[in-house]
């Protein structure tokens, strides 16, 4: 499904990704760990196709596509979803439209009729029940006044909503008390399927807990150092970093 | 709460706006949506009277519209809430003389400012609170968008005020497109364009939504469609 080749990325002139080969199978979940300012991020960014990065050298094969020739719209129709770090606040747009729009332009691209606005309503509601995220903020402008947990669940809901292939999950764990964990974990696994792929980028083992992964990678200083099974998660928990890194420190 | 007298004031009105008097605890909404000429608008409260004031000021030529509110009587209440909107080459004012004569009256503006292309936008607005108008509470605020590279906007909230006893604040921005939330909006799938229009709208929207009667708040949200 992706197939990323000596992905470098730089932004401002400074070079963040070093060199990344990374490949997802569909039905795969794929966790990304490292310390901060690693580039997991970064990494998340330039597949979603964040202008503020530039790729200076490398490819992504993304469906048999050309993932870094398609604007940043076309990647998400074609079912690329990046839950955000911080999701934004866009005052003065309600869910509800916001979603309306979002779902059409996803239907359009896998050639399916839109939505009547009474399958719509019902359709959110379904969606929105999965992630436990109360309906009435469908009425509220995107993101604003919602606390924390909710922020991210909406990102789980969108998910939910666009049936992305390949969902790219940036520190959705971070700030989230353990119930918020546990439904966004839960939103997460009901959502898997054969067909799908998520990569979950993340500072801790304990999402791990819950959503379980089949691969876990490190990367470091912009690259993946080191690639295992959902026990290199535990050895990273217990043991830290230090034992993969050393080698690689200036 | 029930409405005493609606104006509202749209292209027929010509180069005037009028004068209106609020009686003691009466209210007043006044509603305004012209393109073009200069409107003077006088509003003046007795006590405890309210007025809200919603307009959009949109306009590709030259457009200037002037309130003058006078808070006479205690306990008056004024909510001012536009959009001024200069598009092509147009230049649009917008001044507000909001003045407190008498104690215990709550003032509310505001305004926000969007020029494109080579649009001028002017936000002129006095907060002026009188020496015995104590326990006044008087809120303005300006945000504007520059939507390019030529567009300009001026904005100069001021208050004057000789009580004491006063709460007041004020504020303005002027800024670009929030380019965070375009990407967001992107990132689900919307095309640029649609981006940037329901930003704006957004932008705008927060205006509208003062209105309560559906068919006006629409006649607004086509007036402000860019």
């Amino acid at each position: 499904m992706l197939k990323v080749k000596n992905l470098h990325a730089s932004v401002d002139g400074k070079e963040i990704l070093r060199g990344i080969d990374f490949e997802v199978k569909a039905g795969e979940v794929h966790a990304i760990m490292g310390p901060n300012g690693s580039g997991k991020s970064t990494f998340a960014s330039v597949l979603a196709g964040n202008e503020k990065f530039e790729v200076t050298e490398g490819e992504v094969e993304y469906d048999g596509k050309d993932l870094l020739s398609m604007s940043i719209e076309e990647r998400a129709r074609e079912g690329l979803f990046l839950g955000f770090q911080y999701p934004v606040e866009i005052p003065g747009v309600s869910m509800a439209n916001f979603m309306k729009i979002a779902v059409a332009e996803r239907r359009k691209a896998q050639g399916l009729e839109p939505l009547s606005a009474g399958q719509m309503l019902k359709y959110m509601r379904e969606k929105a029940a999965v992630v436990e995220l109360d309906s009435k903020l469908m009425n509220r402008a995107v993101n604003e006044g919602f606390s924390g947990g909710e922020k991210k669940k909406n990102e789980i809901f969108q998910m939910a909503m666009l049936e992305p292939r390949l969902a790219l999950l940036d520190e959705t764990d971070s700030g989230l008390d353990i119930d918020a964990l546990r439904i966004v974990a839960t939103g997460v696994n009901r959502l898997r399927s054969e067909n799908n792929a998520t990569v979950l980028i993340t500072h801790y083992q304990r999402l791990l807990d819950y959503i379980v992964p089949d691969f876990v990678h490190v990367l470091y200083k912009g690259r993946i150092i080191y690639s295992g099974g959902k026990e290199l998660a535990l050895k990273l928990e217990k043991e830290g970093y230090d034992w993969l890194i050393g080698d690689y420190k200036e | 709460m029930s409405v005493d007298r609606t104006i509202i004031l749209r292209e027929e009105c010509g180069s005037c706006g009028g004068s209106y008097e609020v009686a003691a605890g009466q209210s007043l909404e006044l509603y305004q949506l012209c393109s073009e000429g200069t409107h003077k608008v006088c509003v003046t409260l007795a006590a405890g009277a309210h007025a809200k004031i919603v307009f959009a000021a949109v306009s590709e030529a030259e457009l200037e519209y002037d309130y003058n509110i006078l808070l006479e009587g205690p306990e008056a209440e004024v909510e001012l809430y536009g959009v001024m909107m200069a598009r092509e080459s147009g230049s649009v004012r917008v001044r507000t003389a909001l003045r407190h004569n008498a104690p215990h009256c709550r003032s509310n503006q505001q305004v926000r400012g969007v020029a494109s292309e080579r649009g001028y936008g002017l936000y002129d607005g006095l907060v002026y609170v009188a020496p015995d108008a104590q326990k006044t509470e008087a809120y303005q605020q300006s945000r504007n968008l520059l939507l390019s590279p030529e567009a300009r906007i001026q904005t100069q909230p001021q208050l004057e005020i000789y009580a004491d006893d006063v709460k007041c604040s004020h504020g303005a921005t002027v800024g670009q497109m929030n380019e965070e939330q375009i990407y967001y909006m992107r990132q689900r799938g919307l095309s640029e364009e649609d981006a940037r229009r329901l930003s704006l709208s957004g932008f705008v929207g927060e205006i509208v939504a003062h209105i309560d009667d559906e068919a006006l708040r629409a006649e607004f949200e086509e007036k402000l469609r860019n």
